[in-house]
This record gives structure tokens, sequence and C-alpha cells, in this order.
């Protein structure tokens, strides 16, 4: 935990701060130093626009997180708001709302996504909202599970009894009581989301260029694996850090919350 | 006794030349055909493979010029209109022989729009006719001078006349009289060709083509030092360097007919002024988007690549010249936050790398510029065709045997994706397109080409070297000048 | 269990018309036009019309629908826009990449991951658990691809003991062989450390059962033990073997394109590329039947194992 923490806080700072400390812009080209070599002035040498392939790792490590974040809110909101709707009306509500999710579910999550942005065309907004809705049947079902369980809680039984209306009884009684295993999905979300940018962008149908992605950024450096393997090294190290970050601040909350499993990984 | 000597002799030479396995030449290329129909595609990439499976009348030399092929010889009437063909003696690979019936069927079928997609290239033919079997004659409404260029393309070729009736899938079983017989085609995999032994101009020495479909350059590369492939169809900027120092590998740049322009959509405010369109080129070093983007090549100043015969000696790059770009643009009174929609075709790597140069020198003159990367399908439905949705595109017009191909439409503004508007050059086009004479022709092209310069609807680059390589004991293997076809019919292996 | 079995089949293919109607629509959605990439760039606007009507694309939507399910029904799935040739004998041609690729990562996946997560679970805290740790970290914190690349750059570039690209031109099941390993360890990598975490905590569970530390307690030998937790533990990890072996087909997708390999992954990005509707639909098709199917059968094994499971 400790380590995810510190992990992510490093690679925060990178991507929020590290642009600046780069004398280097991510999009501006030079032409008499193309493909570089690493050196003092490119770290990870250049690409073949003469850009400074440090410089748009940590540009893109910006594009990359905000996508994978922003996603993740919105496939969560999306995921628990239908969860809590379908658990709180139940009956017809909740059976139509199941068909619906499961049907999405059946469908392999990749292809789902790749789909939806082959629909949408290549883009940081399109991309966001393909990978929200492919998450969203995982969170409907796992928020629908919780809620249900938790509509039979002695307090929350009580909150309805002294006449708390549905919206009040579901945000303030019945949400919080799995805020923790919801967390520990987010994060493991997030880091999925990471990935699945990535491969998007590696098959050419993610975010667009010139805008620097970590998966942009690895796109170009494939074309360069023979030549500048150092290429490839940078971002696969900034994006597997994050990644890993990640995953162990829900392990990390996933022993808080659960003692038992200390220990274990 | 001599013969018997001789043939003796002959058998010891076979037998030690083909010593070990038959010769199998690999090439790796990234461009995979869409279908081996030749009369019903228009991708250069199938007219790549279609080259070594059929036969043309006629066929580009290595010089450029038309030679003869299935026709051996060929006449035109004295007004243009009476083209008469004589016809060589060969064999389909279904062993059917190749008569006049089979080029009727042929070009019928060429000129029926359901099947070809170049079907108007032939719409001045009248009547065609077989004279005898190995004569055939062509009647035309008016002279067409092209019309020897569009049957030395990839689309001319010739195919049986009983499977055409048969409704044959050439598409996926291509038979033809080529010197390669089809053999077997796993798609993104490879296309597999045997040596025809009965090729009317002889067989060829090799005994079977592999092309293999390798999208990445790297690999390609990769493949070529360690001896797996033969010969790769295409060298990335990056890789020059690699292969021109190394002994085993031989690397083979040509001037390419591909022209690379920034394509200026002429009906958009501010773009419809000429000397903003002018102000554009100036601002753009067109030699550094060669170097960078496209690994070398010769800028131009027209719509036609240099050292082509019909472009007039002089007309010249535009040249680099930030200061008069931005003295232009303020003339033009382009306001200070001018920012233009670049839409670049996503599977061109070059041409979004080159998109991105001209954003940056662009910014330099104070034009900002969108860049958005679009599908291949988006690019032809949206920007090329349909709406044409777009203020500067980046891509390169293929090269043309003829120069109708490459100039047709210019100059009417709904014709053109760039919407280039100049009825001086509509006029002198379709003069140009029925004119016999070649001289009287070329003074007309030169014409428009002179405006295609002064009021120019392109930020024109130039053309490319086209790069392949191949080991160095491969020998004889070349691309069609212009068409860029591949070429095994004279290749040996040492 | 046959009413279990009967409702799962009968929501599967609701399911099953859903997802077909959303790939529909979704092609439906896509920018660009099919007509003009057959057509070709130099194409007159009759020739592209002319396409147009052989594709069939003149035709209203709802009339496509229509006919495309009549088409589905009939084990049609029409005819590729590209190739000109039916899908179902596109899709014939390339399964057998696809599939030797995918059977060859998912052995590779479950023989590693149950072997490395058992180990590890029975010897928490020894230097072997923590290598394995290791592993399923990185496993699981990079894109597949991007290992297919270190595979590539070690094994085919440096020291060039395999292929650098998927498929032979013949030469029988050594050479298949040979080019399928990269690809397939490449594919295997994430899936077996997803499967080792998983061995290894169920492992760890059973272990910790009071039955397991009576055998432990009474000094039974280490053999016992591990048949003991071996035998429990096993009926668990098939429903997510199951659901891995499902979602196989949607990686192969990635990976072909680094190895260059001729499969229905390949296929499917070409074609969306090429806007040939008939063959994405025809690879969704495939790619949700399998998952479908393996779906049904992690529900029927947790069906098997748990009687409560055949309520929900």
């Amino acid at each position: 935990m400790q380590w995810g923490l510190a992990l992510a806080t490093l690679v925060l700072f990178f991507t929020i701060v590290g642009p600046w400390l780069v004398p280097h812009d991510p999009l501006e080209p030079d032409y008499r130093a193309l493909y570089a070599a690493p050196s003092f002035m490119h770290l990870l040498g250049t690409d073949g626009l003469g850009r400074d392939v440090f410089a748009r790792t940590l540009a893109g490590g910006r594009v990359s997180l905000v996508i994978a974040l922003t996603a993740t809110c919105v496939t969560a909101l999306l995921g628990t708001l239908a969860g809590l709707v379908a658990a709180q009306l139940g009956g017809r509500w909740d059976a139509a709302l199941v068909r619906i999710f499961d049907a999405l579910l059946a469908f392999p999550g990749f292809l789902l996504v790749l789909l939806v942005v082959a629909a949408l065309g290549g883009g940081t907004v399109q991309t966001i909202l393909a990978l929200g809705v492919a998450g969203t049947p995982l969170y409907f079902r796992l928020v629908r599970g919780f809620a249900r369980t938790a509509r039979d809680l002695d307090h929350v039984q009580a909150a309805r009894a002294i006449g708390a209306g549905p919206l009040r009884t579901s945000l303030r009684h019945v949400l919080p009581t799995f805020l923790g295993p919801l967390t520990v999905q987010l994060a493991t979300t997030a880091a999925g989301f990471l990935l699945v940018e990535a491969s998007l962008s590696y098959l050419g149908l993610g975010v667009s260029l010139p805008t620097p992605t970590w998966g942009n950024v690895l796109q170009d450096a494939r074309a360069l694996l023979m030549r500048q393997p150092w290429a490839a090294l940078g971002p696969g190290l900034a994006l597997g850090m994050s990644t890993l970050s990640l995953q162990l601040i829900a392990d990390g909350i996933r022993d808080a919350l659960d003692p038992k499993r200390n220990g274990t990984w | 006794m001599n013969h018997v000597v001789r043939s003796a002799l002959a058998a010891l030479l076979a037998t030690s030349l083909s010593i070990g396995v038959a010769q199998d030449l690999v090439m790796a290329t990234s461009a995979q055909p869409d279908m081996l129909d030749p009369h019903g595609t228009s991708a250069t990439s199938a007219f790549q493979s279609t080259k070594s499976i059929y036969d043309t009348l006629v066929e580009v030399g290595r010089d450029g010029t038309i030679q003869p092929l299935l026709a051996t010889s060929w006449s035109i009437s004295d007004d243009g209109t009476v083209w008469t063909f004589d016809l060589a003696e060969a064999t389909f690979h279904d062993g059917t022989p190749f008569d006049a019936d089979d080029a009727i069927a042929s070009l019928n079928r060429l000129r029926d729009a359901d099947v070809s997609p170049k079907a108007e290239e032939f719409t001045a033919i009248r009547e065609i006719e077989a004279v005898d079997a190995r004569t055939l004659r062509v009647m035309l409404d008016q002279p067409t001078p092209a019309l020897l260029a569009s049957l030395a393309s990839g689309w001319g070729a010739m195919l049986p006349s009983e499977k055409i009736a048969a409704n044959h899938d050439f598409a996926n079983e291509p038979i033809g009289t080529g010197a390669f017989m089809f053999d077997e085609w796993v798609r993104d995999g490879y296309l597999r060709l045997t040596a025809n032994p009965d090729y009317f101009k002889g067989a060829p020495s090799i005994d079977s083509v592999t092309l293999r479909f390798v999208t990445d350059s790297a690999v390609q590369v990769q493949g070529l030092l360690s001896g797996d492939f033969h010969v790769i169809g295409g060298v990335a900027t990056a890789d020059l360097a690699t292969i021109a120092n190394r002994d085993d590998v031989t690397l083979v740049q040509e001037p390419s007919g591909t022209v690379l322009v920034t394509s200026i959509n002429n009906r958009r405010p501010y773009l419809d002024d000429a000397r903003v369109r002018q102000a554009l080129n100036l601002a753009v070093d067109a030699q550094t988007v060669l170097d960078v983007a496209y690994g070398g090549g010769t800028m131009t100043g027209s719509f036609m690549e240099p050292g082509n015969p019909w472009l007039p000696s002089d007309v010249e790059p535009y040249g680099y010249d930030p200061e008069r770009a931005r003295a232009l643009l303020d003339e033009a009174g382009v306001p200070d936050d001018w920012t233009l929609d670049m839409a670049l075709p996503q599977p061109y790597e070059v041409h979004v790398q080159a998109g991105q140069i001209v954003q940056d020198m662009l910014a330099d003159v104070g034009v900002n510029v969108e860049i958005r990367v679009v599908e291949w399908g988006v690019w032809l439905g949206e920007v090329y065709r349909g709406d044409r949705d777009f203020d500067l595109t980046v891509i390169g017009h293929t090269g043309k045997l003829d120069p109708t191909g490459r100039l047709g439409g210019y100059g009417d503004p709904d014709a053109t994706y760039v919407g280039w508007d100049d009825p001086t050059s509509v006029s002198l086009l379709s003069e140009a397109a029925a004119e016999p004479d070649q001289t009287a022709r070329a003074a007309l092209y030169g014409e428009v080409l002179h405006r295609l310069h002064d009021t120019t609807p392109f930020i024109y680059f130039g053309a490319s070297n086209r790069s392949h390589a191949h080991r160095a004991n491969v020998e004889g293997f070349w691309m069609t000048p212009l068409l860029d076809s591949y070429d095994f019919r004279s290749v040996t292996v040492q | 269990m046959v009413a279990f079995l009967a409702r799962s089949l009968a929501s599967l293919a609701v399911t099953f018309v859903m997802v077909m109607t959303l790939v529909f629509v979704a092609m439906e959605a896509l920018p660009g036009d099919a007509a003009m990439l057959r057509s070709g760039i130099d194409a007159s606007a009759a020739a592209t019309d002319a396409a147009r009507r052989e594709l069939g694309l003149d035709a209203p939507v709802i009339v496509r629908y229509a006919q495309w399910w009549g088409d589905l029904v009939r084990g049609d799935l029409g005819d590729s826009f590209r190739e000109r040739r039916p899908v179902t004998t596109i899709l014939v041609e390339r399964l057998p990449v696809t599939g030797a690729l995918a059977l060859a990562a998912f052995s590779l996946s479950v023989v590693l991951g149950l072997g490395l997560g058992f180990l590890a679970g029975m010897t928490p805290g020894s230097r072997f658990d923590r290598g394995v740790l290791g592993y399923t970290t990185i496993g699981l914190a990079l894109p597949e691809f991007w290992f297919g690349f270190v595979l590539l750059l070690v094994f085919a570039i440096a020291w060039p003991v395999l292929p650098l690209i998927g498929l032979p031109d013949g030469g029988g099941a050594g050479a298949w062989l040979r080019h399928l390993t990269l690809p397939a360890i490449t594919l295997a990598i994430p899936r077996a450390a997803q499967l080792a975490r998983l061995t290894r905590a169920t492992v760890l569970e059973h272990r910790q059962a009071d039955w397991v530390r009576t055998v432990r307690a009474k000094g039974g030998p280490a053999s016992l033990e591990f048949r003991h937790v071996a035998a429990n533990a096993s009926p668990g990890l098939f429903a997510p073997i199951a659901l891995e072996a499902g979602g196989l087909l949607t990686g192969t997708i990635v990976v072909e394109q680094v190895f260059g390999l001729p499969g229905v992954g390949a296929m499917l990005i070409g074609a969306i590329g090429a806007r040939d509707v008939p063959v994405v639909q025809g690879a969704t098709v495939l790619a949700v039947l399998v998952y479908v199917a393996m779906n049904l059968l992690a529900d029927v094994a947790l069906a098997a194992g748990d009687p409560r499971a055949r309520e929900a």
C-alpha cells in the first residue's frame, strides 16, 4: 500500500510537473536531430520527427491518465447509478436492467471498446466514452449485488422505516456499506483502462496523433524497435509503474478492509 | 554425335544448377491486393501482383516508354479513331490460346461500369472487332491518345473469354497469360505464384515467387538482413542508412511518379485567395518535408513530378521564404487567430509525419493548424469525395502514364476535391485530350501546369524517391516506372 | 439442473440478439463509405454507385437489418465487401491460425498459472513465492503487446532463434510450432499471471481450512496435504479458467497484429479499416459465440459445484 501510494505520487509528480522540467516541447520537431540516441540532452533519444521521447512520455502520461481516470469515473458513475436504481426499484425494472447489462457483459470487453471507438472515431472523448460504456456492466452487477445485500441490513431497514425516501436511503445508507470494495474495483479498473488505451492506440484506433499518449508513444516506438529499443522502454516503464501503483493501492485497501487477508497478495 | 554431347552437357548443367531446392524468390511488401481481378480494382497494391499473372496488350518498359507485349505491333489511322493491334501467340494458364476474341471480351468487361471502376477511361470506344484471330480493331468516337496508357496500365489485362462468359471468380482464382501462375493466397499472409513454363516470352528462371505481406517496415528490413526475404518493397526513412551500409544487400532508390502535396480546399474562406495559397507554399520548406518524412526526394513547382516530359522546364519550385509568406498573408487580410483543419489519412504514416511538419512550419508564419487523423474510409468518403470536409490534407497522387490521368477535372471546382476554379484550364484540358499531335498536346498541358503553379491549389512538396532493397545475389528485379508494379520475369538468384 | 440450463440458454439467446443488434447499429454508425473504398480512389461517381448496388448498400437500413437476420439464421454471414467471398469461407480459412494460437496460449497459461500459483500457495513467503509475486505483478502491469516487443527483440533479433513473423509458408507442424511460440507466450503472460494469483489465493484459503490443518498437525506426509488441497481448490478454479478461454479470442486481436499472424483478429482490424461490415459482423458473431459458450460452461461449473448458484 505504502509502495503503491509512493509510486502513484511519483507518477503523478512526473506527469503533472514533469513537462515543465524538461526543456523540450513534446510537439516541437527538430529536423537536425532525427532518431537521436539517448544523451544528456535527450534522455530517451528522439523520434522520427526529432521530438524528445522523454518529453513525449511525460506529456503522454497526462493524456493517458486523464483518459483512464475519467473513464473510470464515468463507468463507475453509470454502473453505480444503474445498480442502485435496479436494487431500489426491484421487480420488472430490475429484471430489464439485469437483462440489458448481462447482454453487454456477454460481449468481450475489448471487442466492445474496439467497435465503439471505430464507430465514434478516434479521440480523447471518444476513447473515454468507449471505455466508460464497456466497464459499466461490471459495476452494475457489483453494485446491484452489494445493494441488495445492504437492503436487508438493520440500519438500512430502520432508515426506511422512519420514512427516508429511496434516493436518501440509497445514497446515505446503502452506498456507504460497500464504498470500500468499490474503491478497490475503481483502482483495478483504472489500471485496466490504462492498458486498454495503450492497446487501442497500438492498433491505431485510439487518440490520434500528434497528441502523445503512452499508447501513441509506444506505437511510434514499435517502428523503431530494432534500431532504438530504448524508445519503447520509457513509456513502457511509466505505464507499468502507473498500473502497478494502482494495483498495489487496490491490494492495500483490500487488506485494510479484510484483516484476515493480511499477508496475501 | 555433336547433338548427343550437347544434350548430355545440358542435362549435366541442368542438374548442377538445380542442386538443392527449387528456387523460390521471397519478397516482403506492406500492401496486399484487395483482389486479383485486375478489371475490378483500382488499387496499386493489386496491380503490383497481377502484373506477374496477367499480361496487357502493351506495357511500360524500364525507360518509361510504352512497349509491345500481347500486341506485337499496332497502328493508328490518320484521323486517330481506328486502332489496329497485331496479337502475339500466347496461352492462358488454363491451356486455352489467347486470340482476338479474348481481347474483345476483356475490353468489353473493362467498359462495363458495373464491373470496372476504370470504365470511364474506355468510353471513347465505339466498337471493337476481330479482323481475324490475330488482329484486333478498335474504333473510337474521337481521337483518344491517352487510350494507349490505359491499355498499358494494370487494369488493361487480358483475360480468357470463355472464363469471362462463365463468370469465373478472377478475384480469387486469377487466370492470365502471365509469366507466373496463381498458386495460393493466404490473406494477410502471403501470395504464392509459380513460374509459367509456357510463358510466351520465355519461362522465368526462378521457380516461384512468394509475396509476403509484412506491414511493419522494421520487420521487412530485419528479414532482409537475416536473409529470410530476397527483396523488400519499401524502405522506411529511418532504415535507409542501415541498408546502404551493408555489402550483402543493395538499396535501389529511383525517382517515383508520385506527387506529394498538401491539398488546399480552395472553397474555404481565405483559402479561396490565390495569394494565401502562394503564401502557404512559401511558408513550407518542401525539401525538409521530403527529407524528414519521405526519406528524400526532388521538389516540384506544379502538379507533375520533376523529370516528367510533360512538365515545362521553366516551372520552378516555390522555394522557402517565410518573410514573403507573412507579407502575402497580411496583404490578403488573414486574421491573427486563423486556424485551419488538417485531415490526415491514418494508414499512411509518412503523410501523417509530413502533416505534423507542415503544422510546425505554418505556425512560424502565424497560421494555426489543428490535426485530425482519419481512417482511410473516412478520408475517401469525407475529404476526397463526399462533403470535402477539410481545409488542408496531405496525400500523394500516384504516377500516371498519361497527363489526363493526373490532370483530368482540374479547373472545374466541383470535379476535384481541392475545388480549384479555373475555367481556362478546363477548356485547355478537353482540347488536349482529343489532340493527336504530341507537340500540340504538350503545349496545352504545359499551359495548364503553369496555371497550376501560379494560382496553385496545393502546397507542392515534390516527388519522393521510390526505395526498395534486395539481397546482393538477386538480379533482374525491377519496378515499373510510374506504375510501381513488380516485375519478376528476369529475376535470377545466384 | 435441466431447468437451470434451459434458463441459461434462453437468457443467452436474448443476449445474443441484443449483442448482434448492437453490432449492426455500430457498423451503421461507422463513418466512411464501403462503396467508395470498394471502387477506389479514382473511381467515377457511376462506378461508386455500381459498387453500392453490388454491395446491397442502397437498400434502406431496416430492410438490410431484416435480411441480415434472415441470412444469419440460415448460417449465412454474407459476402465480404472487400474479398467478394462468403464470410464463412474466410472464417474457416483463418480460424486454424487463431485457434492454434489461442489453444497454445490457453494450455500455456493454464499449466503455468496453475503450477506457479499452486506451488507459491503451498510455500507462502518463500523465495519462490516472492518470485511468482514479482512475475504476476509485472505480467499484469504492462500491455501484452509490449511483452511481444520484448520477446521479438530478444528471441528474434538479438538472439535470433525464433522467427520474426507469425506464419510459416508450409513446413508442417514443426514450423507452425516455432512460429507460434512467441505469440503464444506473449498472449499467455498476463493470463498465466492472473490465474497464478487466483490459484495461490485459493490454495492459501484451503490450506487454512480445519481439516488440512488437521492433516498437517497429525504430521501427515506433505504429499497428502498436497493432494487434499489440490483436490479441493480445483473446482473453484474451473469457472475462471473457462472465462479466460472465452476472452482469449479478443487477446489474439492485438497479438496477431504484433506478429503479423493472418488470423481472425487481423481480419477484424483490417475489416474495420475497410468498412467491410459483413466481416466485422462475422468476426463478432464468432467471438460472442465462443465467449458466451465459455460463460455458459463457467456457469454450469459453478452450478455443479454449488447448488446455491443455480438459484440466481
